[in-house]
């Protein structure tokens, strides 16, 4: 601990010692960019990010830090908005993703922020910068299962699994043995059926949401 | 009230108990469903990280199918991710002028043309709770599911975030951190609703396929959470949930041991059993984790 020289007296009596100490400020006003933040409030969700006050109720209340070590949206937030990509990359990329988007931080934020959004946007902003080095299982299935949706118009069960582990190089895996045996069980059931795509006049709104993406 | 039901993809494949059960019970208590038949897929939670307008576009043309064809005055869908869906598109039309005039011009395009934001959008749980309740219930069981103990489980989005659901603002909606209309309808059945802690934790199926063992510990803290509470059966009203905790458990129980081993069911076939309908109507087999075992050792099917 760095030697701390100040002193302070009031009425007499000396408080000195090291009271500077344990309260580091945390916001080095020198290292803020706000660079990453713009980027980050112009992707899908990404809007209300910068309403945040940093009270730490999301993170109080999300599902994971009990199961994924620090796990932290009030600190993904706090990252972006002082600049600190570095540390965003080196410390957390690997966490962002893992947000299960139940909402409750969403649900519980005092300042109207749409944490689980914006906690998704700031993964998706590291999957723009090609931080992974590879497609994530996010963005592989969002892609399988909105090129399924826009194609077909609706969710076909067993095509977006197999489509998944195709597109992820595990469909070795889905062929195998319980995986398998659990698919034939639910066709024999009758609970797997083939949707052929039938929605009527589907190709003149797929047409117009594919020219919503360019 | 004139109501558009809205399945959802999952009703139609995996989850057709939910549907045929949702319908069973909505008929035999007088509440007549219009069923969009030309329903596409709400976009879920993929719509909405890939592409902001798509993400409202997809829901709308749902709610403007229901609303140019039937003329109805809300939409009813029992999954938890279509409501969400659903509910954050008809939000975004009436707090976003630009985002309405986007959708109401694809709609014009591809559609009716009709839906503004303008009708109501609501879970079937929170539409029997209020427009059944469970005094009628109570009243139109013919067999008791008396010595049954049910887990009563909400999963996320039925309830939460109170930015869409507007919990407080909108009269009817359940309690948001302790929701309870699941329950009062179970325990109306003569089932044993448990004390159950997890009732509203996530079960981690919306990464059941992209974060594996993440999911996985997730859901077997509510399936073993239901164990410990005394449970027999676990009760939910989300397609997605039951993905999860169902069609996954025998991974999960692989992964997590036999505290995650319970039998999972809908909501809506637990009460359709005790109106007296058949297992084989409710489709009572069709789950993997087995309930009917414990149901016939209880006398009930
Ligand atoms: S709850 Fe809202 S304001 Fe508080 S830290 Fe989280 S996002 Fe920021
Ligand atoms: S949505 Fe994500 S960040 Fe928010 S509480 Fe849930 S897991 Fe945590």
């Amino acid at each position: 601990m760095a030697e701390n020289t100040d002193k302070m007296v009031i009425d007499g009596v000396e408080l000195v010692g090291i009271w500077k100490e344990f309260m580091p400020s945390r916001i080095l006003y020198e290292d803020v960019t706000t660079e990453f933040l713009n980027e980050v409030k112009k992707l899908p969700g990404g809007e209300t990010i910068a309403k945040c006050y940093q009270c730490g109720t999301c993170t109080g209340g999300c599902t994971l830090p009990e199961f994924v070590d620090k796990f932290n949206p009030r600190g993904f937030i706090n990252l972006v908005r002082r600049g600190h990509y570095d540390l965003l990359v080196s410390d957390y990329k690997e966490l962002v993703w893992k947000c299960v988007s139940c909402n409750r931080c969403t649900h519980r934020c005092p300042k109207g922020v749409n944490t689980q959004e914006v906690v998704r946007a700031i993964a998706k902003f590291l999957e723009d910068r090609k931080v992974f080095g590879k497609l994530t299982n996010d963005e592989a299935f969002d892609e399988v299962f909105m090129d399924e949706v826009i194609n077909d118009g609706r969710i076909d069960e067993v095509k977006i699994v197999k489509d998944f582990y195709a597109k992820t190089g595990r469909l070795k895996e889905m062929m195998s043995g319980d995986q398998l045996s659990l698919g034939f069980k639910m066709f024999t059931s009758g609970r797997i059926k083939l949707f052929g795509g039938k929605i009527k006049d589907w190709k003149k709104v797929s047409q117009r949401l594919k020219e919503e993406l360019q | 009230m004139k109501l558009g039901y809205f399945p959802g993809c999952s009703l139609k494949g995996m989850a057709r108990a939910y549907d045929e059960s949702t319908k069973i019970v909505a008929e035999g208590f007088g509440i007549e469903l219009m069923e969009v038949d030309d329903f596409n897929c709400c976009g879920a939670l993929e719509a909405k990280g890939s592409n902001e307008k798509l993400s409202y576009m997809l829901p709308a043309r749902v709610m403007d199918s229901a609303k140019g064809r039937f003329h109805v005055d809300a939409v009813v869908t029992p999954c938890n991710g279509c409501y969400h869906s659903l509910l954050r598109a008809n939000a975004a039309m009436n707090e976003d002028s630009a985002a309405k005039s986007d959708v109401i011009s694809f709609l014009k395009d591809v559609g009716y043309g009709t839906y503004e934001g303008d009708i109501d959008v609501r879970h079937f749980l929170e539409l029997f709770y209020n427009e059944v309740g469970p005094e009628k219930v109570k009243n139109a069981v013919k067999k008791s599911l008396k010595g049954l103990k049910v887990a009563s489980y909400y999963g996320c989005l039925y309830e939460r975030p109170k930015t869409i659901t507007k919990t407080g603002y909108k009269s009817k909606r359940d309690d948001s951190e302790n929701p309870y209309f699941q329950d009062e309808l179970l325990a109306a059945t003569g089932a044993e609703v448990v004390k159950f802690e997890a009732a509203a934790s996530c079960c981690g199926g919306a990464h059941a396929l992209q974060d594996e063992s993440l999911a996985a510990t997730l859901s077997a803290a509510v399936l073993s959470a239901a164990k410990k509470a005394g449970a027999d059966i676990l009760a939910l009203p989300c397609p997605l949930c039951g993905a999860a905790l169902d069609i996954k458990q025998p991974e999960i129980v692989k992964a997590h041991g036999n505290d995650a081993k319970i039998p999972v069911v809908y909501f809506t076939q637990l009460i359709g059993l005790a109106m007296g309908k058949s297992a084989k109507d409710l489709k009572l087999t069709d789950p993997i984790s087995n309930p009917m075992e414990i149901l016939k050792s209880k006398g009930l099917v």
